[in-house]
């Protein structure tokens, strides 16, 4: 098949950016997205250019690494799915196509359709983990965990930070990363001694970031390769106001 | 105090603020709605009505708390997509909505209309009760500060063109108030999914009945139904 790309180029940080068209003119449908890149890389490395960065690892879906947007969706036109397996056979020969990076204040471009997203790590060190004692793991069924809680849990657990979320928010909010993170947590006996103090830290972090506000679009939710529901940051605003409500500064603090 | 102002710098915290409040005035447009209805009834049941709302209790009463619901509600948003508008420097060449909706994205529309759309009601309807003040009306007409309900909404309500700004300001009433409905319950920390469905149930039903009432009342008075 062939495919047109119009893809987005920034040789650094503060670098201007704009918009270059290559044509893919041999690609197959069994190849996955990245391949194709890859492929059109090898043709530009040849003839001295700069190939186009974009951001990879496991390549099985699984590690958050990749993504940008295609045609104006976070992750391209397959619901559930990273853009690395994402396969060619989802395009018709002759589609056009426009990649872009994730666009946020918080996310800025390094290169090319690769972002910085150390915003989401500053907001897991904020609050998402639990303190306790290291040592030889505890016996797995040492803490009853109630199936549905375990269930929700293990759900909100599956985000890969891959960003898309916020890629997608037209408001550019972090509400559901952080609120997936969040509920990973607040949902397991082991999260309940910091559950207010850690959506109290995780929100402000979030804020401090630069991201913008939930207006509930649920556009988050649809593009989420690991369909994280919204229902996770009604979960953190009711955390939110509790933790106001019920929760003095000092307490459960973690800080020396 | 202290944790107030945190909970207010923070975006969820002014969501919360700003689905409370607006929860308030939501509940505001549906009684109004239905105190106005009364106009099928004629003038002496609408005029009692409106000089009971007079009494000096419930009409501070009510004020107070309308006027500060709009103006936390107002700078709540204000607040909230000034940080937003600052949240994505550059846009995207192509965006494609996923689960977004018409009314969820034009909030940000809809809530200035509703607000012009109430400052004019204001002017039109009580401003001119209070002595000197002017109102924006055709014949005003009041008692001892308390207004003539009927005459003064029937007279202004048969302009066709005062009844096409209602009309089109209440549909955008309609669009706010859907989403608006719908949102706050998120944001007030209902999760259930089955909530969350009869949720968008009832703010549908909420927003017809409003808007419904509100434009059959305009209509009524431009057809000259009620007289």
């Amino acid at each position: 098949m062939r495919i047109k790309l119009h893809v987005w180029r920034q040789s650094g940080r503060d670098a201007k950016g704009d918009f270059e068209t290559h044509e893919c003119p041999d690609v197959s449908e069994h190849m996955s997205f990245l391949e194709m890149l890859d492929v059109l890389n090898e043709r530009l490395e040849s003839a001295g250019k700069a190939p186009i960065a974009f951001e990879h690892d496991c390549r099985e879906g699984i590690c958050g690494s990749c993504g940008f947007m295609i045609n104006g969706q976070a992750h391209g036109p397959q619901p559930r799915t990273t853009v690395c397996q994402l396969h060619m056979r989802t395009f018709k020969d002759g589609d056009e196509l426009t990649l872009e990076p994730w666009r946020a204040k918080a996310f800025p471009v390094v290169r090319d359709l690769v972002v910085d997203r150390s915003a989401f790590d500053r907001i897991i060190q904020a609050g998402g983990y639990i303190s306790t004692n290291t040592g030889s793991a505890p016996e797995a069924n040492s803490v009853p965990v109630r199936k549905d809680s375990a269930d929700k849990s293990f759900d909100a657990a599956a985000c890969i930070g891959c960003g898309a979320c916020v890629a997608m928010c037209p408001n550019a909010s972090a509400s559901l990363f952080t609120a997936a993170k969040l509920a990973h947590m607040n949902l397991l006996p082991q999260g309940q001694p910091e559950r207010l103090v850690r959506g109290e830290r995780m929100v402000v972090a979030m804020d401090v970031e630069g991201f913008g506000h939930c207006t509930n679009h649920s556009d988050c939710e649809a593009v989420c390769p690991k369909g994280i529901s919204v229902t996770n940051i009604a979960m953190m605003n009711r955390g939110f106001v509790e933790a106001t409500l019920f929760s003095s500064p000092r307490e459960g603090s973690t800080e020396d | 105090m202290n944790f107030l102002l945190s909970f207010w710098r923070s975006t969820v915290g002014t969501k919360v603020v700003v689905a409370v409040t607006g929860l308030l005035l939501l509940g505001f447009t549906l009684f109004h709605m239905i105190g106005n209805l009364q106009v099928f009834s004629g003038p002496e049941e609408m005029d009692s009505y409106g000089a009971f709302l007079h009494k000096p209790e419930i009409l501070w009463g009510g004020r107070a708390v309308v006027g500060t619901s709009m103006v936390l509600h107002v700078w709540g948003t204000m607040k909230l997509v000034r940080q937003t508008a600052a949240a994505r420097p550059e846009g995207y060449r192509k965006w494609t909505a996923q689960a977004s909706t018409f009314y969820s994205r034009t909030m940000k529309f809809t809530g200035p209309i509703v607000l012009i759309y109430f400052v004019v009601h204001l002017l039109n309807l009580t401003t001119g009760a209070e002595p000197g003040h002017i109102a924006l009306h055709p014949n005003y007409l009041q008692t001892n500060g308390v207004p003539k309900a009927f005459e003064n909404l029937t007279a202004l309500l048969s302009n066709p063109l005062w009844a096409s700004f209602y009309i089109v300001a209440n549909l955008a009433l309609g669009v706010h108030l859907f989403h608006g409905a719908y949102s706050m319950c998120k944001t007030l920390g209902l999760s259930g999914q089955r909530q969350l469905r009869l949720a968008r149930v009832i703010a549908a039903a909420l927003t017809f009945t409003v808007v419904g009432g509100n434009i059959a009342i305009t209509l009524a008075c431009v057809l000259q139904l009620v007289k």
